[in-house]
């Protein structure tokens, strides 16, 4: 069996259904991971546990098919797992061994001869530092280490895929990191990451790309920017065009700082911050009488906080328009004009929100 | 003039070079099943009791050969030459007996718990999310135990058979097969090998299933142990109630496990051995293939379905 040539994505999911017992683990699941650093979001019972052990060939989909690294699964699983590295969440090793002796055996398990485990395992050890660690026994090892020591087990093949099940869980800020930190400098050497994890931090913090799994459905998947902004942005680059080409004045200046030949904001909105994507939060630096401003936008129902020269605005519709006639109203300048960067937590329980009705319901009652 | 902060070092020292992809070759899959049991095999060393049973295994035909020796030197003691066979056979008999019952403490004390680590610990996560095929895992735990117990009982039998053919000279005598010249002590080594072999093969097919079902290591050694002490507390009352009756006699876990060599060393030199042995060897041979089978089931059932939950270290 050969792997699919070139895979474009390292995994595809199309149609995945999952069931135990009655209960539907994934339902329908149709994706395709890209390469880079991949979060995996999701609420406890979303189904990421589920998704990584089927994407390791250790459950079969009850329907749908699964392909991984071009490997179809579960036919190929063993030759897809010799591609990949995975790191548990659960406390696991090996019983009985010391440092070097677990990254030895991992490599040897994933085909290794004995003289390459060795070199590349001590080389692993370098690089998750813990070198003078590594002849003592494993049992011994703070949490923090044992993550390091998984991290190493995980990469020590070379796999061209690693799938991290909460690697920072249980860390102190300095272990997090650091061990982010890695991550980081795995993905960069051309290792495609999918970090399953609660920590929306970690995700913020180096995933390119974001899926987000509620109650056994694809929630979301894209770009982390784009998570976080939400799904306004077609709203908001019409807003700031139209907005410009009807307002116009001299002292307006678009998003990125630049004013048009006839004094126009050429600049669309959707190249912004957001991605191109939907904002009803922005930050406006104000040259002139920021506070005026605000009491005009006030006038007009928009939420304004005001902190000296800077303005975080809501607009209600996503129509900035509004900003615009005010600012030419108060006769101030907009030094800078960006949507405001949702939290990942307010992204993630807004996405939660969209995808359940009831919640939806509920936000409207009393 | 370069300046290095303080700890600049050391952080080069410890992240030399960065990640990077490993770009060497991997085994093949037979590679891979070869190495998992080199590894199974280390793992079985690394027991504390290692040195106290190896010594056990090696003090009893120590002290045989010792014995062996006075007779064949001491005039006084010396074996007439038209039993010299049956004494070397009897020696062998007896020195696999006592074998077997450090087997049976070897099995209980380190191989049978390896699975049950494994499931404590988490490690069965481990070696199934990476290229190890399931089957591979439990051949490559059942061949490490057994080369170990195999290791164990036949070492012992190849010294006393050395110091035997030393002691006792190249052909003792012997019917059969055995008769033929040169011939007494070569099949006397391939029925060590193949009793050693089956030996070990059954003990720690049962041993590992006992591990399975048992699930926690502490317990494994008192389920197994219990298992064997408990059968030959039953023999011994059967005895008692049917008059040495055989089948009484073969459900003595560790008498029954003589029976490969019984039948081996019946093959070398069909002496006039009572029939009741033949019938307690033949009894207890029948009583470990089923346990055995059972034992593979046991474990074949358990890993199709292999609990991948929550390690502890």
């Amino acid at each position: 069996m050969t792997p699919s040539d070139a895979p474009a994505a390292v995994a595809r999911l199309d149609g995945v259904t999952k069931y135990f017992g009655d209960t539907a683990a994934l339902r329908g699941i149709s994706l395709a991971l890209p390469h880079g650093v991949v979060g995996l979001l999701g609420p406890n019972g979303a189904g990421k546990s589920t998704l990584m052990r089927l994407l390791l060939g250790l459950d079969t989909v009850d329907s749908g098919t699964v392909e991984l690294l071009g490997w179809p699964l579960p036919e190929a699983s063993l030759q897809a797992r010799a591609e990949i590295g995975f790191m548990p969440e659960d406390d696991s090793l090996f019983p009985g061994l010391n440092g070097i002796e677990q990254v030895v055996h991992a490599a040897r398990l994933c085909g290794l001869g004995p003289t390459d485990a060795f070199a590349r395992a001590h080389e692993m050890l370098d690089l998750v530092g813990l070198s003078d660690a590594r002849y003592r026994s494993a049992s011994g090892f703070s949490l923090g280490m044992r993550q390091r020591l998984r991290l190493a087990m995980a990469l020590v093949h070379g796999p061209r895929l690693v799938l991290l099940d909460e690697p920072t869980s249980g860390l102190d800020p300095a272990g997090r990191a650091e061990m982010l930190d890695l991550i980081r400098e795995v993905g960069q050497a051309g290792t495609a990451v999918l970090l399953s994890t609660h920590v929306l931090g970690d995700v913020e913090e180096v995933c390119d790309h974001v899926v987000l799994l509620t109650r056994g459905k694809l929630g979301f998947s894209g770009p982390t920017s784009r998570f976080r902004a939400g799904a306004a942005g077609r709203q908001a680059a019409y807003a700031v065009g139209a907005a410009a080409s009807e307002v116009g004045p001299d002292s307006v200046v678009g998003p990125d700082g630049v004013v048009g030949p006839d004094g126009v904001v050429t600049q669309d909105g959707a190249a912004g911050p957001g991605g191109g994507v939907v904002v009803s939060h922005y930050v406006v630096d104000v040259i002139g009488d920021a506070a005026a401003l605000a009491t005009e936008l006030r006038r007009t129902q928009h939420s304004v906080k005001v902190d000296a020269d800077r303005l975080q605005i809501t607009f209600p519709t996503g129509d900035t328009a509004a900003l615009w006639q005010a600012a030419v109203t108060c006769g101030v300048g907009i030094r800078s004009f960006r949507p405001q960067q949702e939290a990942m937590a307010d992204a993630f329980v807004r996405h939660l929100r969209l995808d359940d009705p009831t919640r939806r319901a509920g936000e409207g009652a009393p | 003039m370069t300046t290095q902060r303080p700890g600049d070092e050391a952080a080069s020292f410890v992240r030399p070079a960065g990640f990077s992809a490993w770009g060497g070759g991997h085994a093949s899959d037979s590679e891979r099943l070869r190495g998992l049991v080199a590894v199974f095999l280390r793992d079985l060393r690394h027991g504390l009791l290692r040195i106290a049973l190896w010594l056990a295994f090696l003090l009893p035909p120590a002290g045989l050969s010792i014995y062996v020796w006075v007779r064949s030197q001491v005039e006084a003691f010396a074996v007439p030459a038209t039993e010299q066979a049956e004494f070397a056979l009897q020696n062998l008999g007896l020195s696999f007996r006592v074998g077997l019952a450090w087997a049976l403490l070897l099995q209980a004390g380190l191989v049978a718990p390896t699975i049950a680590r494994d499931i404590r610990y988490g490690a069965l996560l481990l070696y199934f999310s990476r290229p190890v095929r399931r089957r591979h895992y439990l051949v490559g735990r059942t061949l490490a135990g057994s080369l170990m117990v195999a290791a164990g009982l036949f070492i012992p039998l190849f010294i006393l058979i050395a110091v035997q053919a030393m002691a006792l000279g190249l052909q003792p005598g012997g019917g059969g097969p055995a008769a033929a010249p040169w011939a007494f002590w070569p099949l006397a080594m391939a029925a060590a090998i193949v009793a050693s072999a089956l030996g070990a093969l059954f003990t720690t097919v049962v041993g590992l299933a006992c591990g399975v079902i048992a699930r926690s290591p502490g317990l494994v050694p008192l389920f197994y142990g219990g298992g064997v002490l408990g059968s030959v507390g039953l023999s011994w009352v059967g005895q008692l109630i049917w008059k040495r009756n055989s089948l009484a006699r073969s459900v003595d876990l560790h008498h029954a496990l003589e029976a490969p060599l019984t039948f081996a060393l019946q093959l070398i030199d069909p002496g006039p051995a009572p029939e009741f042995v033949l019938l307690d060897a033949g009894a207890g041979l029948a009583l470990w293939v089923v346990l055995a089978v059972a034992g593979w089931l046991t474990l074949e059932r358990f890993i199709a379905d292999p609990p991948l939950g929550r390690g502890r270290s």
